[in-house]
């Protein structure tokens, strides 16, 4: 039925907020080809209604109304369209804020256009905080509380290198360390910070 | 560096002072304190430092509560940076020195980490709300004078990369009419901008007097008062730095 798959996408979209499915290549390209269709319609639907004769007064109400439905759908269509990629991105750029680096189970889901959006946002973002090294704008937004922290590993890291040093992460050891150090590993979920 | 410390009583330089010698807390406290001080006065002015770590936190603040982005405070950043990075080259001097010190560098690396987590969530607030209002701010005038070079360099990419991955993706398989992206569906804009009516809450910093917060309705506003309010309201005593956001 007419915007059935479009109100298909819009949920997609909904749940993508907590998760990130596949890339729904075959919805989206459905769409777009039921949204060309429905122009076409449109338009040779704006042909006849010039050509109908004055006195069809009920054919022409007819038109119209079929012409109304028509555009409604083509625009929500395309506003689906656009929520459903917009959606994804903010995904994406997420993940950038948090891991830094797309996760191998999560790239096989992604279109090599959304690969390419991620290469290039980090680009940007990394032009954009060179001047700022020193703060360091990619570390986990987390009021910093203590300067060191008791961390757990949950997966070999091999050695790390310290400020002072370097430091090898075997699973389930226990270490103190500088929380700086290893707040990017803590994103990724490779240690644990106990309290 | 070394002379300033003179009066500091010496301590070894033994990674555990405890392992050869009874260790002496109030002696290290006091070597400690000691040395506070005299970085205090000498190294840097206090007082200047505390005003622009405040200014800081409130520009922070503002910047989270406003709906709308607000101009860039390039000085106070810039300034604050600098001071992040001559602390970091202190805090690696002082870690050489005796234990006392290190001491001592431990606090200054969590007042550090401190002031870098605000600068970052401020620039990091910024960059979310050019990102979301993307498709307003890249093409108004106004907004582009808020921001500073980088963000506007970063703007200009962002646009580019939002506007080609959406037409790479589906609008290029669209007809050509359904292409663009700042047409109005309906009532609905499909440009997002702020909402510039939501609420905030206001502290008043200085005196106001009597305010109109809407064309009907007049408020006295006084130091250290609180109020709840539409933003667009107050966007001008915000400028004017007489209320700060919370």
């Amino acid at each position: 039925m007419l915007g059935d798959s479009a109100y298909k996408l819009a949920l997609e979209t909904k749940r993508t907020q907590t998760h990130l499915p596949s890339y729904n290549e075959a919805l989206v390209h459905h769409l777009c080809r039921e949204a060309r269709h429905a122009l076409n319609r449109i338009e040779e639907s704006l042909v006849a209604l010039e050509t109908l004769p004055l006195s069809g007064q009920q054919d022409t109400r007819a038109l119209a109304a079929q012409l109304a439905v028509l555009h409604a759908s083509v625009k929500r269509t395309k506003r689906s369209l656009l929520a459903y990629h917009v959606q994804r991105l903010r995904f994406l750029k997420e993940i950038f804020w948090t891991v830094g680096t797309i996760p191998e189970e999560i790239k096989p889901r992604l279109s090599p256009a959304e690969l390419d959006f991620f290469s290039h946002y980090a680009i940007a973002i990394n032009r954009y905080r060179a001047p700022f090294i020193d703060v360091d704008l990619t570390a986990l937004e987390v009021p910093p509380k203590d300067l060191y922290i008791e961390i757990r590993v949950l997966q070999d890291c091999g050695e790390i290198q310290l400020e002072n040093g370097s430091l090898l992460l075997s699973k389930n050891s226990q270490h103190h360390v500088k929380r700086s150090d290893v707040e990017h590993l803590i994103a990724q979920g490779l240690l644990q910070h106990l309290a | 560096m070394d002379e300033d410390y003179g009066d500091v009583t010496p301590i070894t330089h033994d990674a555990h002072p405890g392992a050869d010698a009874e260790p002496n807390i109030d002696e290290l406290l006091q070597g400690a304190l000691g040395t506070y001080g005299q970085i205090e006065t000498t190294e840097f002015d206090g007082n200047f430092t505390n005003e622009d770590v405040k200014k800081l936190t409130r520009t922070w603040l503002n910047e989270k509560q406003a709906p709308d982005l607000l101009p860039y405070q390039d000085q106070l950043v810039g300034d604050l940076t600098e001071m992040v990075q001559n602390q970091l080259q202190l805090v690696d001097a002082l870690q050489e020195e005796s234990a006392g010190q290190a001491f001592i560098a431990m606090l200054y690396q969590s007042e550090l980490e401190r002031i870098k987590f605000v600068i970052r969530s401020y620039l990091k607030v910024r960059l979310q709300k050019i990102e979301r209002y993307i498709m307003l701010y890249a093409s108004s005038e106004d907004h582009l004078a808020r921001m500073s070079l980088g963000e506007r360099a970063f703007a200009v990419r962002y646009k580019s990369l939002f506007e080609n991955h959406l037409h790479k993706t589906c609008l290029d398989k669209l007809p050509e009419s359904l292409r663009s992206l700042d047409e109005n569906n309906g009532n609905i804009s499909m440009v997002t901008v702020p909402n510039l009516r939501s609420a905030v809450v206001c502290r008043v910093l200085t005196n106001v007097g009597d305010y109109a917060i809407t064309e009907t309705e007049t408020v006295d506003m006084r130091k250290d008062n609180i109020f709840l309010v539409s933003y667009d309201s107050i966007q001008n005593l915000l400028d004017s730095h007489s209320i700060e956001l919370i």
